[in-house]
């Protein structure tokens, strides 16, 4: 018996769950899932790499466990991807590059590959990105643009586009990307899917090609709360080969799913947040706080400084990581972040620095506000998405670059590593627009107990994009 | 810096410098400009007071 949704939009509980008690065999969903990769991919360009015959092993190794009369766990035959920015064993860790090519094979999985692995989910392949992840918009040179599957003539958003856009189009039910500046939650947005970059030091970042090692976070995608908590769960807990991970205990965000906004201070974010958004964006955004009820306000102190602060941390960070290659073989980078990389191996430490401290000042007083409420809600990207290939955007009459103001309003709370759902609440002309649910540090369960609330109001939703239909399960 | 003393004798030299790099006669255009949006963007994060104890990130206490 196959799941009631077709193979591409089945939630991964749905799946897991019919996997587990029998009644669907692994093997044949993820066989229609990979012919529902083989027949969508080329419109949206997500898939790099299909890992076909491990994902039909990785199947049958669930299968077997059914049999056995044994547990193959909460996201059993659940497929799911991941940024070709994570090692997988076999392949080369590119990281949208063509650098990378010359790296040998990974030998071994990210921790957070292994970690879905053990709880019964089916790896299926790697994912488009921005290259090095220095981007918003997965317009790659060497591999091609993702496509956005609600227009595509659009981006998809980025860097971890392919991840967004996989789970958007039905490809899988889940996907992991990486945020240092928004990376999750622009894409997210962008495709009108959930997403959640957890705090910074939650999720361990070793065997996954790094970018900025000061803002660095991974996390994962999906297109409901009770599927990205469930991931979530799965991949919790320390990892001492990343310096930064904590020794946290795994602290389980499924329960709190139901508990409803009771009790919870929220708030939603004026000043910068608005003003650096489009009104029709600000508009939904502020919808989508009425129907919570939601009425107090709080700013952000010096968020625009904030921001300005990450960029100047991501310039020298992430220029210095490239520096040996930079030297010897600069035009084999993408064209879109050549000039910038080149340019930015020659900011002055003092610069560097000043923006390290202001990091500290501004989340001692992010802290403070923390202490009136326990939620803050904000826009997640300045407008809709952009078409490919367009370099400039007009937010409220200034005319800005594209490509880097895609994460205007993201780079501030990644800056001091606030946890942050981002949900789709609604559409513009088509094209979704997202907001960012954001919580004090480790408050992942306050992220995605507010999104469960928006979506069982039905405030936040994913809409399914007018792709070709997806093949269904064998029955 | 100011963005104003950025031209491409100045980005050449900074460039094999403070990098080691030898730009490319189609590289320096960009990397002027990059140069150029970077300086005003930093100028905004350098001219704020910090305290002698505001010490850098990482920020918050496990």
């Amino acid at each position: 018996m196959g799941a009631q949704n077709p193979a591409g939009f089945a939630s991964a509980l749905e799946v897991a769950a019919q996997v587990r008690a029998g009644r669907l065999s692994a093997t044949d969903h993820i066989r229609a899932s990979l012919a529902n990769i083989r027949a969508q991919n080329p419109a949206i360009n997500a898939f790099i790499e299909v890992t076909e015959s491990r994902a039909l092993a990785e199947a049958a190794a669930v299968d077997a466990t059914v049999a056995e009369g044994r547990d193959p766990g909460p996201l059993a035959g659940v497929p799911f991807a991941v940024k070709n920015l994570y090692d997988v064993a076999g392949l080369r860790t590119l990281a949208g590059s063509k650098i990378n090519r010359d790296l040998p094979a990974a030998t071994s999985d990210s921790p957070l590959i292994e970690r879905l692995n053990a709880n019964g989910a089916v790896l299926m392949g790697t994912l488009n990105m921005d290259e090095y992840a220095y981007g918003f918009s997965t317009e790659n040179s060497h591999y091609g643009p993702t496509r956005n599957p609600h227009d595509r003539e659009r981006i998809a958003g980025g860097s971890s586009g392919g991840s967004a856009a996989a789970v958007a189009a039905g490809l899988v039910p889940l996907a992991l990307g990486s945020d240092t500046n928004g990376s999750i939650r622009v894409p997210a947005a962008l495709c009108g899917i959930f997403g959640l970059k957890p705090t910074y030091g939650r999720l361990p970042r070793n065997r996954s090609f790094p970018f900025v090692a000061s803002l660095d976070h991974v996390g994962p995608f999906a297109r409901s709360t009770a599927d990205l908590a469930c991931a979530y769960d799965a991949m919790q807990g320390p990892d001492p080969a990343d310096p930064v991970c904590s020794p946290r205990p795994v602290e389980p965000v499924g329960p709190a799913l139901a508990l409803g906004m009771q009790g919870l201070r929220i708030a939603r974010a004026a000043g910068y947040f608005e003003t650096s958004a489009d009104e029709t964006v600000v508009a939904i955004v502020r919808r989508a706080c009425e129907q919570l009820g939601v009425t107090r306000t709080v700013e952000l102190p010096e968020a625009a400084r904030a921001r300005a602060a990450a960029f100047l941390i991501t310039a020298t960070e992430g220029s210095q990581l490239h520096l040996p290659n930079l030297r010897k073989r600069a035009d084999d980078f993408e064209p879109l972040i050549r000039d910038r990389l080149l340019a930015n191996t020659m900011l002055p430490g003092a610069w560097y620095l000043q923006a390290q401290r202001l990091r500290g000042w501004f989340h001692r007083e992010v802290m403070k506000l923390f202490e009136q409420v326990d939620v803050i809600l904000a826009p997640t990207t300045p407008r809709t998405a952009t078409r490919i290939g367009e370099a400039t955007m007009r937010i409220n009459g200034v005319e800005m670059l594209a490509r880097p103001n895609m994460g205007l309003l993201t780079q501030p709370i990644s800056f001091i590593g606030l946890p942050v759902a981002a949900v789709p609440i609604g559409m513009l002309n088509g094209l979704p627009v997202g907001m960012q649910v954001i919580c004090a540090p480790w408050r992942e369960d306050l992220c995605l107990r507010v999104a469960a609330v928006l979506e069982t109001m039905r405030v936040a939703q994913c809409i399914a994009p007018a792709l070709p239909p997806p093949i269904k399960d064998p029955q | 810096m100011h963005s104003e003393d950025i031209d491409e004798d100045f980005v050449r030299r900074a460039a094999a410098l403070l990098a080691g790099i030898e730009l490319t006669a189609a590289q320096v255009p960009g990397v002027i400009e990059n140069l150029r949006r970077t300086a005003t963007i930093a100028a905004t994060v350098n001219e704020f007071r910090l305290d002698v104890v505001d010490e850098p990130g990482p920020v918050w206490r496990l």
